[in-house]
């Protein structure tokens, strides 16, 4: 079949296998576990391992294992389980591995529940482990930028030897969707800096993040800063649908971004110019082209699934020169399209016409 | 539509198993006096028909599914009510059973009562699913889900469908794929599945097969008002 219909966690990691991934670490926990389950049944068919660790912090040691050796490798879990695995991460980042690291997130904070929520904003963008580090965190929009975005990840966790995160959520994960796959690519796991043998070299390849030895930490973090600066300059990508024209701007990823499309396209049925600003990459935060769209005097609604986390960029990003109003739901609800389409319209000013 | 007093809904994991039950659960309301539906699925909590309870009550449809409260905490817990349904004759019960064999094989539990009602057990299949387009794969996993349901498949439910991209042509080469694993099993497509009334056969049109007509359901967010 050309096209098939896939559960966005299915998407997500038939997307990795076609990327060439032929590694997968990682622990259960609702409402990722489709993508273990798919793994642990793929993998073997493409010469990969699957290995089901006695924990997260296990599973994400092994993928900084995988990773130093210059395979392609993926774990995923969910909120408390990615809380689990930022020591890893801050040390993967640390010593340049690339990896990718799915978080189908649900709500919380603590246990929490099983729905759906947006509120592993700040984790996945702000750091959440320690140090001065940085992700790549992709939010795909539908089960078809599950499978292409999975892609992208990988040669750019390669590219810049970093970890690079998809943050998605429950109700993205459990959907069902049209996707046409890409090829099966093959993949070199022989990477110059990777540990896979001296192979004639004088010096060994080492995989490490300690700078305990006089300024050698200080050296550490300014090469990263640099590689992070050529991040943001370059990796940047978002969506932006009738923003040009727009008196009003919403800015949405993932499912609520879904849901404001819904609201958006009834108030352009009735002749109201209101906009989608999706960003793609959360981090790098497309900063520059909402800077533009503020100075052409656009209004800005953030609409999320959380207390507001994605508003403090569009804020940093918007700098006082334009007005911009939040609506969040709280962990576990997904606002209705009926609620985003009265919020729109309560900013909107009375009576504006097109 | 034949009905058994009994029918079962098993199948590969994602093959629409819910939207089909909801909706064959409301198609034999007219003719029946009770009409149960058993949300049975202990491996997923997401888009399921529990969601429906308040609106499946309106229609007259009872549901089972968990403790009241506890729709969405993964447990997999039964609820005591089942046994009412299978006990109580003037009842048509539907299970909605969880996908793959992993899903089919809480059906063991309720051997006695399929030992002496009648039922009907179906497949519902959707070809545009991963690997769904072999026939040969849908023969094992039909063996399987017989293997542990200890129940006999006596039916096959197409459900050919790409979303909202299906059209008269995706219905039709699906169709050519599930009568194919029909065929293998040596039992007949009981009905297809139909979002739009552009999309059938002549066959369709004609009555020479069956047709449900589907209302969808099991709609994300942004799909709903």
């Amino acid at each position: 079949m050309e096209r098939v219909m896939m559960k966005g966690n299915e998407a997500l990691a038939e997307g990795a296998i076609r990327a060439g991934c032929r590694f997968f670490f990682g622990y259960p926990i609702t409402p990722q576990n489709e993508i273990p389950e798919y793994m642990a049944r793929r993998l073997p068919e493409v010469g990969g391992v699957f290995l089901q660790a006695e924990s997260e912090v296990s599973a994400i040691n092994m993928v900084y294992g995988a990773g130093g050796a210059g395979a392609r490798v993926l774990t995923s879990s969910s909120g408390p389980g990615i809380s689990l695995k930022l020591e890893g991460i801050s040390y993967i980042a640390g010593a340049q591995v690339p990896c990718v690291i799915v978080n189908v997130a649900r709500g919380g904070p603590g246990l929490g529940g099983l729905t759906p929520s947006q509120a592993d904003y700040f984790q996945a963008t702000k750091g959440g482990g320690h140090g001065d580090y940085r992700l790549l965190v992709y939010a795909p929009g539908n089960a078809q930028e599950m499978v292409d975005l999975m892609g992208l990840a990988f040669d750019k966790a390669e590219e810049y030897r970093n970890p690079v995160m998809i943050l998605t959520d429950a109700i993205m994960g459990q959907m069902m969707e049209p996707v046409v796959l890409p090829p099966l690519r093959t993949v070199t796991a022989e990477q110059p800096w990777a540990t896979t043998g001296k192979q004639g070299r004088k010096k060994p390849n080492l995989i490490n993040s300690l700078g305990i030895v006089g300024e050698e930490l200080e050296r550490i973090n300014i090469e990263l800063q640099a590689k992070y600066d050529r991040m943001a300059a370059a990796e940047a990508r978002y969506e932006a649908d009738g923003t040009a024209e727009a008196d009003l701007i919403v800015v949405a990823y993932g499912t609520s971004s879904r849901v404001a499309r819904s609201a958006i396209a009834r108030l352009r049925q009735e002749g109201k110019k209101v906009g989608l600003f999706r960003p793609v990459t959360l981090w790098p935060f497309p900063q520059a082209v909402l800077a533009s769209l503020a100075a052409d005097g656009k209004r800005f609604l953030v609409v999320e699934m959380s207390a507001g986390q994605l508003v403090e960029d569009v804020i940093l990003a918007v700098n006082d020169r334009a007005k911009v109003s939040f609506f969040g739901k709280l962990n576990g609800t997904v606002p209705t399209v009926r609620e985003v389409y009265d919020r729109i319209r309560s900013l909107l000013p009375e009576g504006g016409e097109g | 539509m034949e009905a058994k007093r009994i029918t079962v809904l098993t199948g590969p994991f994602g093959s629409g198993k819910t939207e089909v039950a909801v909706n064959y659960a409301l198609s034999l309301k007219p003719a029946s006096t009770r009409v149960g539906l058993v949300d049975l699925d202990i491996v997923n909590p997401y888009f399921r028909s529990r969601e429906l309870t308040a609106q499946l009550a309106k229609e007259g449809i009872e549901l089972v599914a968990s403790q009241p409260g506890l729709e969405m905490a993964d447990l997999p817990a039964l609820s005591p009510r089942i046994f009412s349904f299978l006990q109580n004759p003037d009842f048509q019960v539907v299970f909605d059973v969880g996908g793959d064999p992993v899903g089919a094989r809480i059906l063991g539990r309720f051997q006695s009562y399929f030992a002496i009602n009648p039922y009907q057990l179906w497949l519902v299949i959707n070809p545009y699913r991963p690997g769904c387009d072999d026939p040969a794969h849908l023969v094992r996993l039909a063996r399987e889900v017989e293997a542990v349901s200890r129940l006999r498949i006596s039916g096959i439910v197409d459900n050919s469908n790409l979303g909202e991209l299906t059209d008269r042509r995706i219905r039709a080469e699906g169709a050519v794929l599930v009568k194919k694993a029909a065929e293998l099993l040596a039992v007949p497509v009981v009905f297809r599945t139909c979002t739009n009334p552009a999309f059938l056969t002549e066959d369709e049109r004609g009555g020479e097969e069956k047709v449900l007509f589907l209302n969808l359901y099991m709609l994300p967010p942004w799909a709903k008002g």
